[in-house]
């Protein structure tokens, strides 16, 4: 009888656990994948698969913070492909040790041949790889190989952020037999191919279905050189509409529910089997003002609507208390940030004065916004009041993703709502985003001599103390200038089933899911 | 040889329409703001990326030459390839448009199973509770957001019941047939795949019960209308007075004269549900062409929207057409 029931207790104990393990994680997603090509992801999606399908030469380690939740650390790198790198005197060379018997998912395995591809492809092809090898690592060459495991790499400047630049999903070991194989003479890169299909794969997961628009199914890849994934299978389920997506994880059909915007999330608090996680995020969101589009080309307006705007009123109404104020070009993570020493507090009386000496004539602006964004109609419409209070008549226009890009990228938008997320956590990166003089992401035209030398000074600059105060200076003149009203910081969030444990928070807000695990 | 002749010249219309459909949306695609080169390029870029991908796309083209290139590929049979899937278009169609084709002929079909009986008691039983029914449900299915409707269905029979399954897409738990004809149910059947046939049928009862409500509701009205106009008419009362039989005079007089405005009806129905039913389809997740055409419309992914569009127009045409030949049959005196 006992030697039954014991027999009975390690089936019992034999049944529970082969049920954690054997349980697949079901993550419902906005949309389909747009394109598995490493050189050319433009949208989010993409980063999320691609993160799982390959994997880049170097990570941000994972740390425990004071309250216990695990994040990707901005301030450090560790080698993933690499397994070491020297940076020699001069600023400009790096030399790169690779690590040894690694292979991609094929069995092929990853040299200094393969590694030298990567970045030639990346050089070579229209896409984030070649921008950030260009503008933010000074590299347009491809490096030179030493042996079979070592690499040399020469950029033409210098700059602190060569091997944080190779972090991104575009640095990825990708198979260049294979890529060759599906070169065309028109498209030497095989850039058509690559969008729809892997290239080997170098990461944890390796796609096993993919039906267009409705799932997505990986599974585990055990010769991984990292953790390896300790949920075997993850499925990714199509669902376009949030809130269909927040109601399918309430009813326990899906395990993780991404991108969900503020109502759905108020939906999911105190659902039975819901966490929601929250993490700080370096997102700014800001209200643009085009400084070379009237009245926004005279400073003292741009000052009179960072004083009207009702901040506190978007952090409690907008993002119900789930942000926090944004005072300058930087976010608040971000070591080099001044905090609430600067920026704009509301005083509608002080903006009424500023307007009233500025060159302002009562004519109505335009608040452009994209219609695909919840949330930046519920600022919009409260900046129009806050706009009122000081005697400034706006309007909302809402425009659909393309025409938004379009009148952004062409620097013809009056005034805008948008967000910003540096996924490196750098000052003189954000700032060579956005705010440099004429460059392709500067969508408010905003120009400052003195900001644009700081910059790129600040490429070679590698005494922390010293970038500290330049990066100082930059905000407050930026913070002077006001280009931007700098409105709110958004916590991130992500909705999961309770028991699903390992979500760890990287700088970019891209999931990396072989961290994930049942509790 | 007459009807020959007449099928001809029918198809010689259809293409000229078609023609001109792809005109007018070739011409308002490219003139409408929102170039995609930007949303290709992304945040990290600069204007010669931009410049080169509107090159590659031939943006920079005159729109006659643009248009010019565009015909000559479709006659090729070449849809174009969409930037936003990386797929050709026809790929793309060839798993949406089956799943829009299943989903409006399920939908349809439905919708005549409920409408038309319902509209042909009320119109018997005047003032009697089917006839009271017909109208309260005529009124609510015109009146009633389809994603107000979707969003209803779910609550009650998926989250409250939990009889329905979840509104993930065309199949769930299962895996879907081994492609034929592109339709899971269809090709479920003619597999044998009873597994896949169970999942997708369940799949589909709500988006489609959903569009059979919606679109079952101008169904009636039709038929209820029609059949009291007919039944008031001279040579009904006639045949009552000589005493033939209700149920013949129903069904074997007065319903083949209905026949033709609610098979007119049901063409147009059939049509709409064809070109894409968007918000259906957004609610349940169903991959369908409205989503697909939606999204590619807000990307500016001009071929898609195109291909979409002519697929539309030539269906509601083809569908025209069949119901004119349906006509030729079902009343004599349109021969």
């Amino acid at each position: 009888m006992k030697c039954i029931r014991y027999i009975l207790f390690f089936y019992v104990i034999f049944c529970v656990n082969s049920n954690i393990y054997a349980k697949d994680l079901v993550i419902g997603i906005g949309g389909d994948i747009e394109t598995f090509d490493v050189c050319c992801a433009n949208f989010i999606q993409s980063h999320h698969a691609l993160y799982a399908v390959y994997e880049p030469p170097v990570i941000y380690p994972t740390i425990k913070t004071g309250s216990g939740a695990l994040v990707g650390d901005a301030t450090d790198l560790e080698g993933t492909v690499f397994e070491s790198w020297k940076a020699h005197s001069d600023g400009l060379t790096y030399t790169i040790k690779i690590r040894k018997g690694l292979t991609l998912q094929n069995g092929k395995p990853i040299n200094s041949e393969l590694v030298r591809y990567m970045f030639e492809r990346n050089l070579n092809t229209p896409g984030g790889g070649a921008w950030l090898l260009k503008n933010i690592a000074f590299v347009t060459k491809p490096p030179e190989i030493i042996d079979e495991y070592t690499i040399k790499l020469i950029g033409d400047k210098p700059s602190p952020m060569v091997m944080s630049s190779l972090y991104m999903t575009s640095s990825s070991m990708i198979d260049p037999e294979i890529v060759k194989e599906h070169a065309t003479s028109d498209d030497p890169w095989a850039t058509k191919w690559m969008t729809r299909n892997i290239a080997g794969g170098s990461g944890p997961y390796k796609i096993v279905k993919h039906i267009p628009d409705q799932e997505v199914v990986f599974e585990a890849w055990n010769g991984y050189m990292g953790d390896k994934a300790k949920i075997k299978r993850m499925i990714w389920k199509i669902i376009p509409s949030p809130a269909q997506r927040a109601l399918l994880l309430k009813s326990g059909v899906i395990d993780i529910a991404e991108g969900l915007g503020e109502e759905e999330f108020k939906s999911l608090k105190g659902a039975k089997g819901v966490k929601i996680i929250t993490a700080p995020s370096g997102n700014l969101i800001y209200l643009g003002m085009n400084s070379s589009i009237p009245p926004f080309n005279d400073v003292l307006v741009r000052r009179a609507v960072s004083y009207a705007v009702d901040y506190n009123d978007i952090l409690k109404n907008v993002y119900n208390g789930d942000a926090k104020r944004l005072w300058g070009p930087f976010s608040g993570t971000n070591s080099f940030s001044l905090g609430d020493k600067a920026g704009y507090r509301t005083d509608t009386a002080k903006g009424k004065k500023l307007l009233g000496s500025s060159s302002y004539k009562g004519e109505i602006v335009t608040i452009s916004i994209d219609s695909s964004r919840a949330d930046r109609e519920l600022i919009a419409v409260r900046i129009q009041s806050s706009m009122r209070s000081i005697g400034m008549k706006a309007e909302i226009e809402k425009l659909t993703p393309a025409v938004y890009s379009e009148r952004k990228v062409g620097k013809k938008l009056q005034m805008t709502i948008d967000e910003m997320n540096a996924w490196i956590d750098d000052p003189n990166y954000s700032l060579s985003l956005t705010l440099e003089c004429g460059v392709y992401g500067n969508y408010m035209d905003y120009c400052n001599k003195e900001v644009d030398s700081i910059i790129k000074n600040g490429w070679a600059e590698t005494n922390l103390e010293k970038r500290r105060a330049m990066f100082e200076r930059a905000q407050k003149l930026i913070i002077d200038d006001a280009p931007w009203a700098f409105i709110a910081q958004p916590n991130f969030k992500l909705a999961m089933k309770k028991g699903l444990g390992g979500y760890v928070h990287y700088a970019n807000e891209i999931p990396r899911y072989h961290h994930y695990y049942w509790e | 040889m007459r009807i020959v002749a007449y099928v001809f010249h029918r198809l010689i219309i259809l293409l000229l329409a078609v023609f001109g459909v792809s005109i007018i949306t070739f011409i308002v695609t490219r003139v409408l703001p929102g170039n995609p080169a930007y949303l290709i390029v992304g945040v990290q870029a600069d204007q010669s990326t931009v410049d080169a991908v509107i090159d590659r796309l031939g943006l920079d083209k005159p729109i006659l030459e643009q248009y010019w290139l565009y015909m000559r590929q479709l006659l090729l049979g070449d849809l174009g390839t969409s930037w936003r899937t990386g797929n050709p278009v026809s790929f793309d169609l060839s798993s949406r448009w089956p799943a829009t084709l299943e989903l409006a002929s399920i939908a349809m079909i439905l919708a005549i199973m409920w409408a038309i009986p319902l509209g042909l008691l009320s119109s018997i039983r005047k003032r009697s509770f089917s006839d009271y029914l017909a109208k309260f449900l005529s009124g609510l299915g015109v009146a009633i957001p389809e994603f107000w409707l979707a969003t209803l269905l779910i609550l009650v029979f998926f989250a409250g019941f939990e009889i329905a399954p979840a509104p993930i897409g065309r199949i769930m738990h299962a895996s879907p047939p081994e492609s034929i004809t592109g339709m899971y149910i269809i090709d479920s059947i003619i597999t044998a795949n009873w597994e896949s046939f169970y999942a997708s049928v369940a799949q589909i009862i709500l988006p489609a019960t959903t569009l059979a409500i919606t679109t079952g509701a101008p169904l009636l009205r039709v038929t209820r209308t029609f059949m009291i106009e007919v039944l008031d008419s001279q040579f009904i009362r006639s045949a009552r007075a000589m005493g033939i039989p209700k149920m013949s005079i129903i069904f074997r007089h007065a319903f083949p004269n209905v026949l033709l405005p609610v098979s007119t009806m049901i063409a147009v129905l059939y049509g709409y549900l064809l070109g894409g039913t968007v918000l259906v389809e957004y609610v349940f997740s169903w991959p369908g062409m409205g989503k697909y055409a939606i999204d590619s419309i807000n990307s500016s992914d001009y071929a898609p929207v195109m291909a979409v569009v002519v697929l539309s127009a030539t269906s509601y045409l083809l569908v025209y057409l069949l119901t004119d030949l349906l006509h030729l049959v079902v009343d004599p005196r349109t021969r």
